[in-house]
């Protein structure tokens, strides 16, 4: 895994006006920026091991065993359909979601099977955005209450 | 629709010639001839003189002066006029179509009347602002509202506020004593109101030099009928409203609006229109966001021709919809799923901004965006690749000249497949709303007045709708559709104001019975208001101003006895008592009272039948009705009822916010 080409599509978004304030993490294995919630910002960490890469605790407050939980899953693997187009798909010969919660902060990442690191970034930026979409549709009140988006 | 009756009466004329334009002359006027005719009829106190005809059991009498209000005869207004005439007629040259108030700044508001442009009173100075907030919504044309000073204006701040965010060119106007008394607070209601609207309004003047009214009267209309549209804010003193012109000559050359303001509009460069053919040429997935600007400049054909050329799909967004089709073979205004792959996204005449993510377009979306001035605001929230400064409708009618004939199968594959899964989502949130018996879920109200206005006897681009509430609306968004130019005014729009729905009902139901604008081709059909129980609360007094003016509305009240809030707070009982109602409350029963008809429906399968009680109702009586939906509040809370309470996604049928 090159964390090179990550920072440069990282960057690709910040020089675009999407992503604010990025910053490397200080042991080189991570970067974090401003994207869609001023005061909430994301860390995208990468594992050389694993190959993995991943939002960080991308959503909090997230109850073991609960309905939003069970249908987040749902929802996020249902992205790898074969009926989905080709730009929407993730691909499970390029990449597989991965999805681990602790303390009730869900992580959300891909690992890289045969998918170069821009093609895996650029896939977990798409669906992290297509998660929000659906989770201000579906689960309105945890976007209230996590992210303080306006209640009315 | 049958004629409403007529009873055969003679023409009242005015009691006075022109008014006293102060209060105090008003009130001494209305009290004279109030115990002058109390006296000629028995001598007796006027209490005890009350004609018994007016006796409650009487029933609800109609004010003679509300019946023949359209067959009055207008005073053929010359020089020497006041300086309300010149205003009034400088508003009638302009072709003001709409005016709303409640008394008060009577000198100019017995002057527009005297003008002969329909005019509407109510109960309340917020609703007439949002009244006419809705009229300039369903027509496109500039309407008036006018209140008295002090608390009169200070009650229409909040309508003006949604009018500034909705870029509604509505002339908010409002009597502000006299300028000689400046800062001494003599007598009652001396206000500055200019400094208490900045920031909610597109321009604002104190009139208080007499002979400088044409210059302002100008200003106003200069500033509401050319680039971004906005609200604007004019308070007469009375040195302004009762100066005497003497001739056309002391209007100078503001009695000709050819020369004091133009029609022209900015066209786009050619440099501009060919970078925007070669992007979307680029482009795999482009798609149109028809928005504000789109309505405002008459840019629906020209979408249309940019769309099928190019074979774009188009979304709406805005205050208002309808301007492309939401049956139009390229309409992705039902198509959520799809908008995530939109990698073109061009913007016209999206004057309020989302920022990064609340548009439910991807990260890698690339953005033209088109309006007719503000160049600052272009870049701000979102970033652009191209901006072009030009009226919306020149703009895309010299793309759609450029551009060459295109195709996009695989993309209108996926939208029309993403259409489906909405519609069916839809259909299913409906059958489980069919399953709960015991009340009315909002899915219900939603797919069934959908079916009613789309899918029954009425032609799907008959009936406008006024769509309002906040819960009730994000079902109700799901199932209406709009297939005209101003079917759908989408009450809360960007402000989020609970509570003028009623009052969007008003001036909606009186554009479309004057058949102004846009509305031409639907005159005279009934109108549809949704709303909730707590919107209801605030401006349900109106109810009695459309059953005064015989404005056939069929306002449906979703009654979950609580605020919206109240699932976010329910969590205690301590903190969920400041969100709740008396439950099962007979807002039917108060329209009755207000001499509407009232619908109270408890169970599912009693919506439609009442729909369609309330239409006949319409259409025989030219009355309103109120259809008191009884739902309960635990319909948000999906733990118990799914779907529960639903989010929003932006662009397309369920947006409001931007």
């Amino acid at each position: 895994m090159n964390p090179q080409a990550i920072l440069s599509t990282v960057q690709h978004y910040a020089d675009r006006g999407i992503f604010r304030r990025v910053n490397n993490r200080p042991d080189g294995r991570g970067v974090g920026f401003t994207w869609m919630f001023d005061a909430f910002p994301l860390m995208l960490v990468w594992n050389t091991k694993t190959n993995t890469v991943q939002f960080k605790d991308v959503l909090t407050g997230v109850e073991a065993r609960s309905q939003f939980q069970t249908e987040l899953k749902a929802f996020l693997t249902g992205l790898s359909d074969e009926s989905l187009p080709e730009h929407r798909r993730l691909d499970p010969e390029k990449v597989s979601l991965t999805m681990t919660r602790r303390d009730g902060a869900l992580s959300i990442g891909l690992k890289l099977i045969s998918a170069s690191e821009d093609y895996a970034v650029r896939r977990l930026i798409n669906l992290t955005h297509e998660m929000f979409v659906y989770l201000r549709l579906r689960w309105p009140e945890y976007m209230h209450e996590q992210f303080k988006l306006p209640e009315e | 629709m049958n004629p409403e009756n007529k009873k055969s009466v003679t023409a009242k004329e005015d009691i006075s010639g022109k008014p006293d334009a102060s209060r105090r002359g008003f009130m001494k006027m209305a009290a004279t001839a109030g115990a002058g005719a109390a006296l000629a009829m028995n001598g007796k106190s006027a209490e005890a003189a009350v004609d018994q005809k007016d006796a409650p059991e009487a029933g609800i009498k109609r004010p003679d002066a509300i019946a023949n209000v359209d067959t009055l005869p207008r005073p053929d207004i010359k020089f020497p006029m006041t300086g309300a005439d010149v205003f009034a007629q400088a508003c009638k040259a302009e072709g003001v179509a709409g005016f709303f108030c409640c008394p008060g700044n009577y000198g100019v508001i017995s002057a527009l009347v005297d003008a002969g442009i329909p005019s509407f009173s109510g109960r309340n100075e917020g609703s007439m602002v949002s009244a006419a907030d809705a009229f300039t919504r369903a027509t496109g044309e500039v309407s008036i509202c006018s209140g008295t000073e002090g608390p009169g204006f200070t009650n229409m701040i909040g309508g003006l506020a949604a009018a500034y965010v909705c870029r509604s060119p509505v002339l908010m106007i409002a009597s502000n004593r006299s300028f000689s008394l400046e800062d001494t607070q003599q007598g009652i209601q001396l206000l500055q109101q200019q400094p208490l609207t900045e920031g909610i309004k597109k321009y604002g003047k104190r009139l208080t030099q007499p002979t400088r009214l044409p210059e302002y009267v100008a200003y106003a209309f200069r500033q509401l009928k050319s680039g971004v549209p906005g609200p604007v804010h004019l308070d007469f003193t009375l040195e302004v409203a009762n100066h005497k012109f003497r001739s056309t000559d002391e209007l100078g050359y503001y009695a000709n609006k050819a020369v004091y303001r133009t029609e022209s509009r900015p066209a786009p460069s050619s440099a501009d229109v060919q970078k925007a053919v070669d992007l979307i040429r680029q482009a795999k997935r482009p798609i149109i966001v028809s928005s504000t600007g789109v309505f405002y400049s008459k840019a629906w054909d020209a979408v249309r021709l940019v769309a099928e050329k190019g074979q774009i799909p188009v979304v709406e967004s805005g205050p208002m919809r309808g301007q492309f089709p939401d049956s139009h073979p390229l309409s992705a205004s039902a198509a959520p799923g799809a908008l995530a792959s939109a990698d073109l996204v061009i913007l016209v005449g999206q004057y309020c901004m989302p920022t990064v993510g609340e548009f439910a377009f991807g990260p890698d979306a690339k953005y033209i965006r088109i309006q007719p001035a503000e160049a600052e605001d272009i870049g701000r929230n979102l970033p652009v690749d191209l901006g072009i400064v030009a009226c919306e409708k020149l703009a895309m009618e010299e793309i759609a000249q450029a551009l060459p004939k295109l195709s996009h199968d695989a993309w209108l594959s996926e939208v029309a497949t993403a259409r489906k899964a909405f519609e069916a989502e839809n259909d299913k949130f409906y059958a489980m709303g069919r399953t709960y018996t015991d009340a009315v879920h909002p899915a219900v109200i939603g797919k069934e007045l959908a079916d009613f206005i789309h899918a029954g006897q009425l032609p799907q681009d008959e009936t406008t709708i006024a769509s309002g509430g906040y819960g009730i609306a994000r079902y109700v968004r799901r199932y209406i559709r709009a297939h005209r130019p101003a079917q759908i005014i989408n009450g809360a729009y960007q402000y989020g104001a609970i509570g003028p729905d009623v009052a969007y009902g008003v001036g909606t139901a009186a554009a479309v019975k004057l058949g102004i604008g846009v509305q031409a081709a639907h005159k005279g059909h009934p109108v549809f208001v949704t709303t909730g129980d707590a919107g209801f609360g605030f401006t349900a007094m109106e109810i009695e101003t459309m059953a005064k003016y015989r404005l056939p509305v069929i306002v449906i009240v979703y009654n979950n006895n609580a605020w919206g809030t109240w699932f976010a707070n329910s969590q205690t009982q301590l903190h969920s008592s400041l969100h709740v109602f008396q439950e099962n409350l007979r807002y039917d029963k108060l329209a009755e009272a207000l001499g509407a008809h009232g619908e109270y429906v408890t169970h599912p399968e009693q919506f439609t039948p009442a729909l369609k009680r309330a239409y006949q109702v319409a259409l025989n009586d030219s009355l309103p009705t109120v259809i008191n939906c009884q739902a309960k509040k635990e319909f948000w809370d999906k733990k118990q009822y799914e779907p529960g309470f639903l989010g929003t996604v932006e662009p397309g049928v369920m947006a409001y916010y931007h």
